[in-house]
């Protein structure tokens, strides 16, 4: 009993010990800390429900920081105290406060709170209309994130560059900067959805030229990287856009082609302001076609969206806009002028309120990034307290354990303690086992994707180059001098022999040939297109299956390529005058079968012994392709003739 | 000489569009002045300027070469649209048949052969592979239907002779093979092959009508 106790008692100091660390912590400093941080974080949780409470929570953690000398959370709360000022109209403000922060910063050697410092000022310097000083400010704020490393960051700010320069009408930078943020994008992994924005910014600046041929052609680069599940969002903005588009180059079936996609994507997942501008651009393509009683209906359903929510400006401009056409349209003068009026109040706004929105997101995309990298910190540190903690609680355990056992002298301690040694071995190797066979199945899908794409590439590269290269020196033939015609007649051929065996690599790549009767069909065609073009006669014997029976890629590879093989050689070397062809699924009473495929011809037979070594090695080569799926080629040769017989068990 | 077959080419990929150009115009008897990159541009210029036979590609950036023959085929019946294809993309040549197209053409067909596809599907022919066969009898078998009896109606859309077409074929048959079996001459087979097209047109056409209306 005594040494239970001495057990106990272990338990309770360690606990005390850990209690009193933990507590240790929790000194008058750290609580400023904490405080600042935890004020941080509740105003960024409310930032976009309630501003101004948000605005509260960051001058307080402004207030602290600053008082105890807590120089990581002051340069955070500046961050998010001058966005959240200049976004309740308080720029002065805002500016007083980035401006002492530069100081600061100044003094310190890092340089992420430069960075922060300079990002503040320009935020400011654009919301106040000082868009050169933004430039300046931006640039260097650049130029520290550069150093940190963080390219996406750079990137964003880039965006943010050109977003200004467009609002100056200065076009040229503006696409310069956009490709700057291209650029950097490019070299990222996993970037496609970056990518297409700048893209789209790029086509959007060339819009504003009335550039409409290079607009579609940096929007549709976009389109392309887009995945319609991932990136809906941005998907309805490039149709809508595309619509607008072939709209101002009078392409109206294009356009009218992406804005009903545009259409029912935005109707589908409720992006309402989106649904009012499609709605706005498909009156505006019926208006144009002088048709208003097709325009109506759809300014009509743009109102009742905007009837129940408070639109943005700028859908409130593309309604106007039509609404004072379909006015002019109906010989409704009146009302026109109404609308015009309303329309030319909301315009000057507007520019400024359009470049403010996209400066907005993406000080934000640039916020979430940083956010994610905070997250992810913390999840390791969480991750690295758990298993400290396991860690120790694994050892109060076994050392109670050890203990008890010791005092009750072995006996139901031990055996506990064996049976949860064994449930914990057995759940460590359950989860082992599930952690292999996650890995397989990821490496599986891995393995798919990557077929996938090794076809998809092979088709949309080198094919399209072979087959130029096919044409071209087809078109050379007639053109070149006689002598240079042969070979120009070799490119042409070896060309067009390349894609027919690539064309055979995709077909067995393809999971939707996987069945049998496909696999009978795809040889007897190739036989009969091969045999054709020699003197050859072939006799076709064929029985399909009755039943849906799937056969892998790699098998039917396997098998086309030993019938190929072996036509190949009653041809080249059988001096036969027929061959025929049989094929045949044999099916087992119970499941399963076994699929056969007969070559014979009627030439002249040969002694497999006494053949040359390289002939010998095709007929290896068509061996070992079968026993690589399961199955057999044999070959039995009289004077009368030679038989491949194929067997495959499926 | 007759007058001469006008040809459209819709690619995007240059070197092909350039080679296909010059080899249509260097051949007699075909003129091809119309060649577009991309399906919006042609979209807009063929429906006012039709031509009798378009080449056209089906992976195209931005609308594809599919859904435009969907667009320009009812506005001018009688174009003949001819896809081109690097591989036998079954799935998606099988889509454009449905959607308007008459003919297709692997990119990599000899240059006699293509101009020959064109002749062809200008006078009412059509070529049509193994595949393909399976698919468009797997298209008209597969209609859900809501009773035995109108399922039989379905397949009566076909004509007896089709069906033994259509059915050889699936089989992995070639041309020439159906038509000595049958007694024809292969530009017969190849006239009833554009008829099935048609006709699968209309089908698909009905069939999703139906679905619309909820008949199915």
């Amino acid at each position: 009993m005594a040494h239970q106790y001495t057990g106990k008692f272990l338990l309770v100091s360690i606990l005390c010990s850990v209690g009193y660390t933990s507590t240790g912590q929790s000194s008058a400093y750290s609580t400023d800390t904490a405080y600042v941080g935890n004020s941080l974080r509740a105003g960024e949780a409310i930032e976009s429900s309630d501003a101004k409470k948000a605005l509260g929570y960051y001058q307080k953690a402004y207030t602290v920081a600053r008082r105890v000398n807590y120089a990581r959370g002051y340069f955070e709360a500046v961050r998010l105290l001058a966005f959240a000022l200049n976004n309740v109209g308080r720029s002065d403000e805002a500016k007083s406060i980035a401006q002492q922060a530069l100081q600061q910063a100044n003094t310190d050697t890092s340089k992420r709170y430069k960075m922060i410092s300079h990002g503040a000022l320009a935020i400011t310097a654009a919301r106040q209309g000082d868009l050169a000083e933004a430039i300046r400010q931006y640039a260097h704020m650049a130029e520290y994130v550069r150093a940190l490393g963080r390219r996406d960051n750079e990137a964003v700010i880039y965006n943010n560059m050109a977003a200004i320069y467009q609002r100056q009408d200065l076009l040229d930078q503006a696409i310069a900067y956009n490709q700057k943020a291209l650029a950097i994008r490019r070299t990222l992994p996993n970037n496609d959805r970056d990518i297409a924005s700048s893209l789209f910014n790029i086509g959007a600046v060339y819009g504003v030229r009335n550039n409409y041929r290079q607009e579609a052609n940096y929007t549709l680069q976009a389109l392309r990287l887009l995945k319609p599940e991932r990136d809906v969002d941005m998907v309805i903005r490039v149709y809508n856009n595309l619509g607008y588009v072939y709209r101002s180059t009078n392409k109206y079936d294009s356009s009218f082609f992406y804005l009903n996609k545009a259409l029912v994507l935005s109707h589908k997942m409720g992006a309402s302001s989106e649904e009012i501008r499609v709605l706005s651009n498909l009156a505006a393509n019926h208006l144009d076609k002088k048709n208003a009683n097709a325009a109506r209906p759809f300014l009509v359903r743009a109102r009742a969206i905007m009837d129940t929510l408070k639109p943005g400006l700028s859908e409130q401009q593309s309604w106007l806009a039509q609404m004072v056409d379909l006015s002019v349209l109906s010989g409704d003068y009146k009302s026109a002028y109404q609308w015009l009026e309303q329309y030319t109040n909301n315009k000057d706004s507007l520019a400024n309120l359009s470049i403010r929105e996209q400066l907005e997101t993406y000080d934000q995309t640039m916020r979430r990034a940083e956010a994610r990298e905070k997250i992810a910190e913390k999840q390791a540190q969480i991750a690295r307290l758990e298993a400290d903690q396991r860690r120790q609680t694994m050892w109060l355990w076994l050392a109670g354990m050890a203990v008890l056992a010791l005092t009750a002298g072995g006996g139901l301690g031990w055996l506990y303690y064996r049976q949860r040694q064994k449930t914990a071995a057995a759940a460590l190797l359950a989860a082992q086992q599930e952690q292999e066979l996650t890995a397989i199945k990821s490496e599986l899908a891995g393995q798919q994707k990557e077929r996938t794409r090794i076809s998809k590439e092979m088709h949309d590269d080198l094919g399209a180059s072979m087959t130029a290269i096919g044409l071209l020196s087809e078109v050379a033939k007639t053109r070149v001098d006689a002598l240079a015609v042969p070979e120009v007649g070799k490119i042409s051929e070896i060309s067009a022999a390349m894609v027919t065996s690539m064309n055979e690599i995709i077909w067995s790549l393809n999971t939707r040939n996987d069945s049998l009767n496909g696999l009978i069909a795809y040889i007897r065609a190739y036989a009969r297109e091969f045999i054709d073009n020699t003197p050859l006669t072939l006799k076709i014997d064929i029985q399909e299956s009755p039943d849906e029976v799937i056969i892998r890629g790699v098998d039917r590879r396997n098998m086309f390529l030993t019938v190929k093989e072996a036509l190949n050689n009653v041809v080249k070397h059988a001096q036969a005058i027929e061959v025929t062809l049989r094929m045949r699924p044999q099916t087992n009473p119970t499941q399963g079968g076994t699929f056969h495929i007969d070559i014979c011809d009627n030439g002249r037979g040969f002694d497999p012994a006494s053949l040359a070594h390289i002939h010998r090695n095709g007929l290896t080569n068509m061996s070992l392709r079968m026993q690589e799926s399961g199955g057999t080629c044999n070959i039995e040769s009289t004077q009368a003739g030679t038989c491949v017989l194929v067997r495959f068990p499926y | 000489m007759n007058t001469p077959i006008i040809v459209a080419i819709v690619e995007d990929k240059d070197d092909i569009r350039q080679s296909l150009a010059i080899l249509v115009n260097g051949a007699d008897g075909f003129v091809c002045k119309q060649t577009y990159v991309n399906a919006e541009d042609a979209l807009d210029d063929l429906t006012r300027y039709p031509v009798d036979v378009v080449l056209m590609d089906i992976d195209l950036p931005g609308m594809n070469g599919i859904e435009c023959v969907r667009l320009l085929k009812p506005r001018h019946p009688d174009m003949q649209f001819m896809m081109c294809t690097i591989y036998d993309e079954e799935e998606k040549v099988f889509e454009a048949l449905k959607a308007g197209a008459n003919s297709f053409i692997l990119k990599r067909s000899s240059p006699a052969r293509l101009l020959d596809a064109i002749r062809e599907l200008h006078d009412g022919g059509s070529p049509m592979s193994s595949s393909i066969a399976r698919k468009v009898v797997g298209s008209f078998f597969n209609v859900p239907a809501p009773a035995e009896a109108e399922r039989n109606t379905e397949l009566d859309v076909l004509t007896p002779r089709e069906r033994e077409i259509l059915g050889r074929l699936s089989k992995g048959y070639s041309h020439k093979e159906v038509a000595d079996e049958l007694f024809v001459s292969p530009t017969t087979v190849r006239k009833h092959i554009f008829n099935i097209y048609e006709k699968l047109q209309v089908h698909t056409k009905v069939a999703a009508v139906n679905k619309y209306l909820g008949r199915v």
